[in-house]
């Protein structure tokens, strides 16, 4: 019994004192700039989720973990980010909104096209956070319910995966048509960049194939708001590290062989050891693995390099 | 003449070392009687302008000096700008082996060197910068040269490390421009009628070091040029790329009155056919060295009369077959230089520069 309140106190401990810290750094975020004793002002702090990115580095894709060790090759990353300024202060309830446009990687491949896709045209993350969030029962007298959780939209169009364009006899090409999920966010940080968040979401892609004798196959997947996603993302108050990883489930039925499930899991971690003119350089790993039956086999996709950012803020 | 001008300048260094109470770092600018207390302890670079015995105190330009008869003389001179011409002995080894040891060299020039208003940029303008050696004929002259040294206000690079406490490292990156064009040179290979001149090379510059006034210099310069050749080698190709040529070079104006100069260059150039069809090349480069030192010792007329040494010597690996049945990649020489010059038209060194 004793044992128990004690973890029951500690787990509150923990709790107030995480909501208490990730106030404070709201209060106060570390300094953009500053100047050393010799007068020279140099950037401390960037964000991750407000600038232009290109990258480039080294990519393998294998359909499992032994395939990896084969020889990588180059691939390239751009993209622009997004993101809402920070709430003021006295803030009661704040969006905090984070967009990805043109995220895209290159990555050289055979065929006519020369090169292959993965990315999004556009991503649009939005939680809503609230001081005190409630479910209200509209009873009278109205009935709040605390809850543990924020919520959230996810947006997504023009996912793309692939080649360029479709081959004949090449590998299919996947255009995610659009995307969406209702979020709800457990972690509630007021840093930007920080979420712990369960969706429930929608999707509808289309794959595109051309066989031996250049015919066009359609194969159209639509998920029913029957897919469940895991995400939890973080980065430091400086922007100097960030990371995250997304997990996600589908029961999804397509065109062309029915219901079926499918799987994705997506990794990244960006650490910043320097910059250059005050802007960052940052390493980078990437990697995803996708399980589908669409695919012949499971695919593993790794990327390692440099990413070079012009802060936007 | 060249006897006779030695005799005064070893004269001339005698006499000062034989005063009492002479320092070699500081100036002796009085002509016939010992300076006044006050002289001794003015500060050695400026130019002194004590009261005459005669007590007639006129305005004194810049650079120049009274002495206590009240003769007004130049005892400041700008190696950047100046005309000279010059004798000495050059004995030599040319590409073929053979050493001269009795050649007599004249060399001549015109260099004009500008400060911007800001002090930030010096542009320097040289003309027909040569020599001509005498016994056996020999002829390297460069048309024109450009070139200008700029000191950059801002890093070109700044760099912050977040590994422990974030830490910028400035990087200031001193870049310039070279142009040469029209340089002639007889032999350069060491057989008879072969002439090479290099049309244009316009390089850039990269100072890695840099005195205040810009004056004096370390600097990496690189870049392309072309050249034409004469004469037998030029039945090969005619015309070569010079693609890139690299050197290493310095330029140091010393003592505190900037009376001395001291310059070394270290060059590299690796060779390629300029014609529409490739031809193939009786080598792909050539290595060259040299250094000088200059000083001012007297003045006639306010003209300065400097003594020069300087050394070269080259390596070239364009020189297959020079001497049928012996074929040879590589051939290389070397040129030694003893003589003064005297130069015309050069103001004194400005005030805002001196040492």
């Amino acid at each position: 019994m004793r044992a128990r309140a004690a973890l029951l106190g500690l787990l509150l401990l923990l709790a107030g004192g995480r909501a208490s810290g990730a106030d404070a750094e709201v209060a106060a975020p570390p300094p953009i700039w500053i100047v050393d004793a010799s007068g020279a002002r140099f950037r401390v702090r960037f964000d991750p989720g407000e600038r232009l990115i290109l990258g480039a580095g080294a990519e393998t894709v294998a359909g499992d973990l032994a395939g990896l060790r084969a020889a990588p090759a180059l691939g390239v990353e751009l993209g622009l980010m997004l993101r809402s300024e920070r709430p003021a202060p006295g803030w009661d309830v704040h969006w905090k909104r984070n967009h990805e446009l043109a995220h895209l990687r290159l990555h050289p491949a055979g065929g006519t096209g020369g090169a292959a896709v993965d990315g999004v045209l556009y991503r649009g993350l939005f939680l809503r956070q609230s001081r005190e969030g409630t479910l209200t029962l509209p009873v009278t007298p109205p009935f709040a319910l605390p809850l543990p959780f924020d919520i959230g939209v996810l947006a997504e169009v023009g996912h793309l995966h692939g080649a360029l364009w479709p081959e004949t006899g090449g590998p299919p090409v996947d255009v995610g048509v659009v995307h969406g999920e209702v979020l709800a966010d457990f972690w509630r940080s007021r840093v930007p960049g920080r979420w712990l968040a369960v969706g429930v979401g929608g999707r509808y892609e289309i794959g595109l194939q051309r066989d031996a004798a250049g015919e066009l196959a359609r194969d159209h997947r639509v998920s029913p708001m029957s897919t469940l996603a895991v995400a939890l993302h973080s980065e430091r108050a400086d922007g100097l590290a960030a990371g995250g990883l997304r997990a996600e489930a589908s029961h999804r039925w397509s065109s062309v062989r029915g219901w079926e499930r499918a799987y994705r899991v997506d990794a990244d971690v960006e650490v910043t050891p320097l910059a250059v003119n005050d802007r960052p350089v940052a390493l980078f790993a990437i990697a995803s693995a996708a399980s589908t039956p669409d695919l012949p086999q499971p695919e593993l996709r790794v990327m390692v390099g440099l990413r070079f950012s012009q802060p936007l803020r | 003449m060249v006897a006779a001008i030695a005799v005064l300048v070893l004269s001339g260094g005698i006499a000062r070392a034989q005063e009492p109470g002479h320092d070699e770092d500081g100036p002796d600018l009085t002509l016939r009687k010992a300076p006044p207390e006050e002289a001794k302890i003015a500060p050695p670079a400026a130019v002194v302008t004590t009261t005459p015995e005669d007590g007639y105190t006129g305005e004194m330009p810049w650079g120049f000096y009274r002495d206590r008869q009240g003769r007004v003389m130049q005892v400041s001179f700008d190696f950047g700008r100046r005309l000279w011409l010059g004798v000495g002995y050059a004995p030599h080894r040319t590409p073929a082996g053979q050493t001269e040891i009795s050649p007599a060299a004249f060399d001549f020039g015109v260099s004009y060197d500008e400060l911007s208003g800001n002090g930030r940029t010096r542009r320097r303008f040289t003309v027909l910068d040569g020599q001509v050696r005498l016994h056996s004929f020999g002829l390297d002259v460069t048309g024109f040269r450009y070139d200008l040294s700029h000191r950059y206000e801002h890093p070109i690079l700044r760099i912050t490390t977040f590994v422990k406490d974030p830490e910028r490292h400035d990087l200031y990156m001193n870049i310039g421009l070279f142009t040469e064009a029209l340089h002639f040179e007889t032999e350069p290979r060491g057989i008879e009628g072969e002439q090479a001149l290099t049309v244009a090379t316009v390089q850039a510059t990269l100072d890695l070091w840099q005195s205040a006034d810009l004056r004096s210099y370390v600097r990496l310069r690189a870049g392309p040029g072309i050249e034409m050749r004469f004469g037998p080698w030029a039945q090969e190709t005619r015309y070569v790329g010079i693609l890139p040529q690299g050197t290493l070079e310095g330029n140091f104006i010393l003592g505190q009155r900037a009376m001395q100069r001291l310059n070394f260059r270290l060059r590299g150039e690796l060779l390629r056919s300029a014609s529409w069809h490739a031809q193939e090349l009786p080598g792909n480069w050539t290595a060259a060295a040299e250094a000088a030192y200059e000083v001012i010792v007297i003045a006639i007329n306010d003209q300065p009369v400097s003594m020069r040494f300087a050394g070269s010597a080259f390596l070239r690996d364009d020189a297959r077959e020079v001497v049928p049945g012996f074929p040879s990649a590589q051939v290389w020489g070397w040129t030694g230089t003893a003589g003064i010059r005297m130069a015309f038209f050069s103001p004194p060194v400005p005030p805002a520069f001196r040492k």
